[in-house]
């Protein structure tokens, strides 16, 4: 989508993305293909869930995520 | 008929004449748009809003994420009644719903833009996003102009809004602004959440709100982050911490607020 009107640059495509530390994400500009793209990305699937839990359980001590040579020890 | 001479579309009321000199803003008589583009991230009632950004301001807060390009009105190529048409055109052709006059401030440019709105041959619906810190009698000229008003509301105290932003009266002149466009044309409240200020500006404007604009749309930003000159202010030097958007949501719709996305 190239915007012809005169001298400014065209920044409909352009989106600011700001990820923070805490991991919370910020979108500023929205644009139609970060839009797609989100879609995409599914942030609500059953699949990604499942690994958020997966990583939680790591956070929080699960026996589970210690290697096989430590559970030999 | 707007007028740069003797200006009063602010509440500054600076009275200069801005085709010989400039007060407050910095602007003259030429408004000048530093970036159009189709936005897709707006409120759904408006999306996707062609957004039309002019350079200059009549405030100065602190946190401004436009920074250089809202204090600088030279910035930008200038608003002409060519130029404009064009845009519109380039606009529908790409699904823009509306135009959106955003900035920094229209307010300090509203001759110019009237002046190009009127000479345009099929003008789509029009938003007016704005601090709403105009005089009345901008709010009277732009009657009948306008579709949609969007309104940020900063501050619910007038010590936040003079230290943060310096300006006076603040509360004062937005709310007489927002009961004047609510009762003219469709409106929707914006409150930036700004860390630290939940008590002296957010519960102020909820309870003004409830009390007066309960029916009007109310939009909650809560992706707050250091801008421009915020590192001089303690509180609001880092980003909004993490559950404070979904507690100052909660509180809204407490409230009875229509809140919306």
């Amino acid at each position: 989508m190239k915007n012809q009107t005169g001298p400014l640059e065209d920044e409909t495509t352009m989106t600011e993305i700001t990820i923070q530390p805490d991991g919370r994400v910020y979108v500023f500009g929205t644009s139609r293909q970060v839009l797609d793209i989100l879609v995409d990305l599914d942030p609500l699937s059953i699949k990604l869930k499942r690994l958020m839990s997966q990583v939680q359980n790591v956070e929080c001590g699960d026996p589970g995520a210690t290697s096989a040579a430590a559970r030999q020890a | 008929m707007a007028s740069y001479s003797n200006c009063a579309l602010c509440e500054h009321r600076c009275g200069v004449d801005r085709t010989a000199e400039v007060g407050f803003c910095k602007a003259g008589t030429r408004a000048n748009v530093y970036r159009h583009r189709i936005e897709y991230g707006e409120e759904l009632e408006l999306i996707p809003s062609h957004l039309f950004y002019l350079s200059g301001c009549d405030l100065r807060c602190g946190f401004c994420i436009a920074g250089i390009n809202a204090f600088d009105p030279s910035r930008g190529s200038e608003l002409t009644s060519p130029f404009f048409n064009q845009a519109v055109l380039w606009g529908k052709e790409h699904g823009a719903r509306n135009i959106q006059w955003v900035g920094g401030e229209p307010t300090i440019h509203l001759p110019v833009i009237l002046d190009v709105m009127s000479r345009c041959p099929d003008l789509p619906p029009v938003v007016w996003k704005s601090d709403f810190h105009g005089t009345p009698e901008v709010f009277d000229l732009l009657d009948g102009a306008v579709d949609w008003y969007v309104a940020d509301f900063k501050f619910g105290n007038d010590a936040c809004a003079r230290r943060l932003c310096g300006v006076e009266n603040y509360t004062r002149i937005i709310k007489r602004n927002l009961l004047i466009a609510s009762e003219r044309s469709r409106l929707i409240i914006r409150h930036l959440l700004l860390p630290g200020h939940a008590e002296c500006c957010y519960e102020p404007i909820l309870r003004w709100l409830r009390d007066n604009l309960p029916s009007v749309p109310f939009s909650l930003r809560d992706s707050y982050l250091p801008s421009w000159r915020s590192s001089r202010f303690a509180e609001i030097a880092g980003p909004l911490p993490a559950c404070d958007g979904k507690r100052a949501q909660d509180r809204a719709l407490e409230m009875g607020l229509k809140v919306i996305q």
